[in-house]
Formats: structure tokens, sequence, C-alpha cells
């Protein structure tokens, strides 16, 4: 679900997303090898379906974030305070798309330029800079 | 242009504050049951196709070799099926803890050991036609979806008003005859 909760940049889309991995994951069973953990397997789909579901216009439609929107974020206080997270959380969520996706798979999904790269089907240098935007925008979000 | 932003103290601290995320977010509690409704309306479509299969058609025209696949694809999906039960109850038990059943629990599980009872027996004249590698498959999968229905009853025998535990119970009994007759299936096809 946290994986779902910050691809989709809110709780309602999150939600969709993971009854839409799930009934994928379900439907595609045959595919499942036993090669890898079942969670790793049901972790791929959940971001294939994502990013299938970014590309199309629906999504495109449904969720437009602008560089002004990340001006409008709250200050996050630098400090142990939990709160942090959370502001974090709400930072990432406002971040465009494209670098939302490149900061969360490879910055909490731990996954690498290349593989992000081609199950977005977009260059690995594309998705360095939306990481590098990515990074920014929160850093500029943190010292507010 | 990456260089300039390692230096930047801040990223130090946003990759703290990132490390520090969790790594798991409660679903909203109707999640599991939309998912339970999408899930049970795409199943009619997944065994229409299995019983439309080569394997299933024709079973007595379908030289061995070539039904090979279709048993393989078929031994995986029920593990996975099995998985996919038994993972979610971990999931659901991860939060909860408990010792001996409670009589609701009970009464629930009685009707549908029954049933399952009765259907495992009809399933087991059949699984002898299966290619050893998915009896074995078939045996396992069996064996983890007990457990994860052991867990849960005891989970709910120390939480036992807790709806959603209650709620999974059934649909794993639901599932487990479900994956029972998903055999009995393919076991009558070949």
């Amino acid at each position: 679900m946290a994986l779902c909760v910050r691809l989709a940049g809110d709780r309602a889309a999150a939600d969709q997303l993971m009854q839409d991995a799930f009934v994928r994951a379900w439907e595609s069973l045959g595919s499942f090898r036993g090669e890898s953990a079942f969670s790793t397997w049901l972790h791929r789909v959940t971001v294939n379906v994502f990013l299938h579901g970014a590309r199309s216009e629906r999504r495109r439609e449904a969720r437009v974030t602008t560089d002004e929107d990340i001006e409008a974020l709250p200050a996050i206080a630098v400090g142990p305070d939990p709160d942090d997270r959370i502001d974090l959380e709400r930072a990432i969520a406002l971040l465009p798309q494209g670098a939302r996706t490149a900061f969360v798979l490879h910055e909490i999904e731990g996954y690498r330029h290349e593989e992000i790269a081609a199950m977005s089907g977009i260059a690995a240098a594309t998705v360095r800079a939306q990481l590098f935007r990515a990074r920014k925008l929160l850093m500029e979000a943190l010292s507010q | 242009m990456t260089d300039e932003l390692e230096k930047d103290p801040r990223l130090k601290r946003l990759r703290e504050l990132t490390a520090a995320l969790p790594r798991e977010i409660e679903p909203a509690g109707e999640a599991w049951d939309a998912i339970r409704s999408r899930i049970d309306a795409s199943r009619v479509r997944t065994i229409t196709d299995v019983e439309r299969s080569p394997a299933t058609e024709a079973p007595s025209a379908t030289p061995i070799a070539g039904r090979a696949p279709g048993v393989h694809a078929a031994r995986w999906r029920l593990a996975a099926a099995a998985v996919l039960i038994v993972g979610a109850t971990g999931w659901l038990l991860s939060r909860t803890s408990g010792r001996t059943p409670a009589p609701e629990t009970e009464l629930v599980s009685a009707r549908y050991e029954t049933t399952a009872r009765e259907l495992e027996a009809e399933m087991a004249r059949q699984l002898s036609a299966l290619p050893p590698a998915t009896q074995d498959v078939v045996k396992q999968s069996l064996a983890a979806i007990d457990v994860a229905l052991g867990d849960l009853r005891r989970a709910l025998a120390g939480d036992p008003k807790n709806a959603a535990l209650e709620q999974y119970l059934v649909t794993t009994y639901e599932r487990k005859l479900d994956f029972i007759r998903r055999v009995r299936t393919l076991g009558s096809a070949m």
C-alpha cells in the first residue's frame, strides 16, 4: 500500500491502484514462474500497472501537478519530529508525476535508473533528469 | 549538475528523512472487500478461459507432450493462488495475535471444514491423474492454506470482535474451496 500511495500521490488514487494491481496479479497468476519471491512479483505488477495507467490519457487528465504546486508546499521543519516524515510524504505527493515516479522507484524502492527506464519506456538519462528535479524540488521544500 | 547537488547539505537531510519513511501503510478497511469483489468477477472469466483451454476441450486427443505447458502453467497458477491467500493472511496477522479459537470462529470453521473434507475426498481420487510435480504443488499449497487458516483462527481467539479477521477467515475458506474445485477441474480434464 505504501508503494501505491507514493506512486499515485493521493489516497483515493492509491486505493484504486492497489485494487487494479491485485486484480491484475490475479489475472496474471499464470505468468508467475516462482523465479522470484511472490511479494517481489506482486511489487513489480503494481509498478507496471501504475506506469501503464500513468501513460494513459485518463490518468493524465486525472492529475496534473505543476511546479506552482510545489511553491504551495508547507515548510518542512528540520529536526527529529516524526511530522517531518508526514510533510515529506506530502511533498512527494505534490511532485510532478515523472519526478515523483523516479524518486519513489529509485530512492525509496531501490530500482536502478535503467530498470525504471525500461519499465517506463523512457531513456535512462530522462530518469536521471527527473530524479535530479525531484531532489531539487524536495530540498527546496525542506528549506522553506 | 548532480555533483553540485551532492555537495548540498540539504540532500543529506532529504535522504535521512526518505530512509525513515514507513515501508508499509495500512489500506482502508474496505479495500480488501473491493478487491475481493473485483477478483470474484475476474475469476468467472478466468475459469471460463481454463475450461476453454485445449487440455480441457479435448483431453483424450491431446498428446502428453503438447499438454505439458498447460499443466505447467496450471501448476504455477495453483501455487500462486495459494501464495496469494497465504501472503494476504500473513499481512493481516502481522498486526494480531491469539491463543485458542472462539466459539463463533469454530462454527464458521466447522461449516467450511465439512464442505472442504467432502471436496478434498473427491479431489484426492482425481489427484492421481495429475503429474507428480503438480500433485506436490497441490499438497504443499493446501498445507500452506491450512496453516494460514489455523493462524487466522488463533488470531480470532485473541481478538474475537475483529470483523476484518472474521471476514478474512471466511474469504480464505471460500478460496480454499475454490482452489480444490480448480484442482478437480484440472484433474477431470486429464
